[in-house]
C-alpha cells in the first residue's frame, strides 16, 4: 500500500525495520506520531540521535556507557579482583538490580552459536583474556544464559581461563530452567550469586 | 484430574461441540468420519496447547476465520480450572483462567492428559524414534527440567553437526578445538538424559508387565530394556559418552555428523523373549501399546499426585472380545474417553464394566449426544 505522502511512507519504512515491528504496527505508530504535539516528536527524534552520539561501549568491560571507562569500571568501591562474565548489557542491568554483586563485569556481546555464524572471534573473548593477564583478577564468575549456547560458551571460557590459575565459577542454576537471565527475577539471581559453583 | 466439560466452536468438523463426560469411563461411538478423533483432539488441545495432527491452522473448521476450545478441569483437591484456546488463521492464544500464557510450553504438564491411538503402533512396530518419543513424553510430563535438558541437548547437537559439516575440509586439530565445547555440552546434557531414561525404564518394567498381563489374560513375559546408544562406563554415562566421542572423532569428521549419543537410544520391547517390533502380532502390539500408556498414566499419577485423563482412540480395534473387555477393566476408575466406530461391539463389551460409565454418540453435523446404555 502506498501513501500519497512520501514522508509517511519513509517513516513507516524506517519503523518497520525495527525488531518486533511489522508494517501494520509501523503504520499505527506513524499515525500516532502525526497526532501528538510537534515538540514531543522532536524530543523523540533528538533522543534517538543523542543515543547514537553519546552511547558507546566501555573500552574495559564492553558494557554500554556514556563515559569511557564506564561508571562501574571507575567506581573505586568495587572489588577489582572479581569479574562476572555476561552475554549482554541487559544482563549487567539484571545483576546490578540484585545489589548483591560488588565486582566488575565483562560483556561478551553474545554467545557461541555456529548456527548464527558466531565463534569466539566474534565475541569479546580476546579482550577478556587480556584483562585476566593483568594479574589483578583472582576470580571469574561465568553468568552466561542457561541455554545450550550459554552453556557451551561457559565451557569454552573455562578451558581458556583454567590454565591462568584463576578461580572460576559458573552462576548456579537458581534460575528457572529455560528462562534467560534478563527475565530472571531479582531474588533468584541474588541467590544464584551466593550459591555459585566451581567449574 | 477430571474433565468436567469441553466446549468448542468451529473446531475441525464441528460447528459447535459440547461434551460433558462422566468422571469414569466414557465410551464414544460414531460412524467413520463422524468426528470422534476430533473430539479427542479438542481435549488434547486444552492440555498440550496444540493438536496431534497437522498444523494449528488445520484445527479451524474449513472456511472459518476463528475457533475456540474451552475445557473445564477439576484438579486435585476439587479446584476448578478453565483452559481456553482461541485460534485464528495465523495466531493462537492460550489462557488458564484469566491468565494468558506467554508460550505453549507453560501449559504442558499442568493438566495431565495421556493419549493413545492408531499412530501408537509406531511405538510397537516402528523405528526407535517413536519409542524415544514415548519415553521423552513420559519424562516430560514428570519434569519440565527434563524437557529443557532435551531441548538444550538437541540444540547443541545441531550446533555440533553444523561445525562437523562445515569444517570437513578443515585441519582436524582446529575442528576438534571448535567442536570441543559442543561435545562437552552433549556429554553434560546427554548423561542426564541417559540416567533419567534408564531409571524410568526400570520403574516402567513391572507396571507394563502387569497391565499387559491384565489385558492379555495371561503373563506372556513382556519385558522392557533401555538400550542406550552409548553405554555407561563404571556407572557413569558422562564417562561413556566422553570415551565414545574420543573413539569416533575421525569417523565423525569424515561423515560430517555426530554419530553417538542419546538421540540414537532404543527402548527394546520383548514379548515372550522375542522382539515385539519384528515378531509381534497386531493384537500383541496393540496390547503392548495400551500397557505402555496405562503404565505411563500410573507413573504420572504416583509422581505428581494427580491422575491423568486417558484418551483412547479406536480403543477396541485389533483386539478380540476378551481383550477388549479386559482393557476396560484395566483402566480401573480413571477418567477415560474411549472411542470406537463399532457401537454393537461397544454395547457388547461394556456389559462387564463396573463403576461409572457414560455412552455418547457422535454424528456428523449434530455434535455429541449422551445416549442410554
Ligand atoms: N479443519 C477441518 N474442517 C472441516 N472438517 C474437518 C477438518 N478437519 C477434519 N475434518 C473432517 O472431520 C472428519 C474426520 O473426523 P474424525 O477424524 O474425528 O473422524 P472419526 O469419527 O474419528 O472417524 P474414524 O472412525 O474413521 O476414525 C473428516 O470428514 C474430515 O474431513
Ligand atoms: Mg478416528
Ligand atoms: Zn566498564
Amino acid at each position: 500500500m502506498l501513501y500519497t505522502s512520501p514522508a509517511i511512507e519513509r517513516a513507516i519504512e524506517q519503523l518497520s525495520r525495527l525488531p518486533g515491528i511489522g508494517r501494520k504496527s509501523a503504520q499505527r505508530l506513524v499515525f500516532y506520531l502525526l497526532k501528538i504535539p510537534e515538540e514531543q516528536v522532536s524530543e523523540l527524534a533528538q533522543s534517538l540521535t543523542e543515543l547514537k552520539q553519546k552511547v558507546r561501549y566501555c573500552s574495559v568491560c564492553f558494557n554500554l556507557t556514556e563515559e569511557d571507562p564506564c561508571p562501574i569500571c571507575r567506581d573505586p568501591a568495587r572489588d577489582r579482583s572479581t569479574i562476572c562474565v555476561v552475554e549482554q548489557p541487559n544482563d549487567v542491568l539484571a545483576l546490578e538490580k540484585t545489589g548483591q554483586y560488588r565486582g566488575l563485569y565483562h560483556v561478551l556481546g553474545g554467545s557461541l552459536s555456529p548456527l548464527d555464524g558466531i565463534g569466539p572471534e566474534n565475541l569479546r573473548v580476546r579482550e577478556l583474556v587480556q584483562r585476566l593477564q593483568g594479574g589483578e583478577v583472582r576470580e571469574v564468575i561465568v553468568a552466561t544464559n542457561p541455554n545450550a549456547e550459554g552453556e557451551a560458551t561457559a565451557i569454552y571460557l573455562a578451558q581458556l581461563i583454567k590454565p591462568l590459575g584463576i578461580k572460576l565459577s559458573r552462576i548456579a542454576r537458581g534460575i528457572p530452567v529455560g528462562s534467560d537471565l534478563e527475565y530472571a527475577d531479582e531474588i533468584t539471581l541474588a541467590r544464584a550469586l551466593e550459591g555459585r559453583i566451581d567449574l | 484430574m477430571v474433565i468436567r466439560r469441553i466446549e468448542a466452536g468451529n473446531f475441525r468438523s464441528y460447528d459447535e461441540l459440547v461434551f460433558e463426560p462422566v468422571a469414569g469411563l466414557n465410551l464414544v461411538v460414531g460412524k467413520n468420519a463422524s468426528g470422534k478423533t476430533n473430539l479427542l483432539e479438542a481435549i488434547y488441545l486444552c492440555a498440550y496447547g496444540k493438536g496431534f495432527r497437522g498444523a494449528d491452522a488445520d484445527l479451524l473448521k474449513r472456511g472459518r476465520e476463528r475457533a475456540h476450545v474451552e475445557a473445564n478441569f477439576r484438579v486435585g483437591g476439587g479446584v476448578d480450572r478453565t483452559v481456553r484456546v482461541e485460534l485464528r488463521r495465523r495466531t493462537k492464544e492460550i489462557a488458564v483462567g484469566n491468565k494468558r500464557l506467554a508460550k505453549r510450553q507453560d501449559l504442558v504438564g499442568q493438566f495431565p492428559v495421556v493419549l493413545s491411538g492408531a499412530w501408537d503402533f509406531d511405538i510397537a512396530a516402528g523405528d526407535p524414534k517413536a519409542r524415544r518419543k514415548y519415553l521423552d513424553g513420559l519424562l516430560g510430563l514428570l519434569s519440565p527440567a527434563y524437557l529443557a535438558t532435551l531441548r538444550d541437548y538437541l540444540r547443541a547437537l545441531k550446533q555440533r553437526n553444523l561445525l562437523l559439516t562445515e569444517m570437513r575440509e578443515a585441519d582436524p586439530a582446529r575442528l576438534r578445538e571448535k567442536i570441543e565445547p559442543w561435545t562437552e555440552s552433549l556429554i553434560g546434557y546427554g548423561s542426564l538424559l541417559c540416567a533419567r531414561r534408564e531409571a524410568i525404564v526400570g520403574e516402567l518394567r513391572e507396571r507394563v508387565r502387569r497391565y499387559y498381563t491384565t489385558i492379555a489374560g495371561a503373563d506372556e513375559g513382556v519385558d522392557l530394556e533401555y538400550v542406550p546408544n552409548v553405554r555407561a562406563v563404571e556407572g557413569s554415562y558422562a564417562d561413556g559418552l566422553r570415551r565414545r566421542f574420543g573413539e569416533l572423532f575421525e569417523k565423525e569428521r569424515r561423515r560430517g555428523l555426530t554419530l553417538a549419543g542419546p538421540h540414537l537410544d532404543e527402548l527394546l520391547i520383548q514379548v515372550g523373549g522375542v522382539e515385539l517390533r519384528r515378531f509381534g502380532s497386531r493384537g500383541e502390539q496393540k496390547t503392548a501399546v495400551l500397557a505402555l500408556r496405562l503404565a505411563q498414566v500410573e507413573m504420572i499419577a504416583e509422581k505428581r499426585g494427580e491422575r491423568p485423563v486417558l484418551l483412547l482412540d479406536d480403543v477396541f480395534s485389533d483386539l478380540d472380545i476378551r481383550r477388549a473387555e479386559r482393557v476396560l477393566r484395566a483402566v480401573g476408575d480413571l477418567q477415560v474417553v474411549a472411542t470406537s466406530a463399532e457401537e454393537e461391539r461397544v454395547r457388547e463389551v461394556k456389559g462387564g464394566v463396573e463403576g461409572i460409565v457414560g455412552l455418547f454418540r457422535v454424528e456428523k453435523g449434530a455434535g455429541v449426544q449422551e445416549i442410554s446404555l
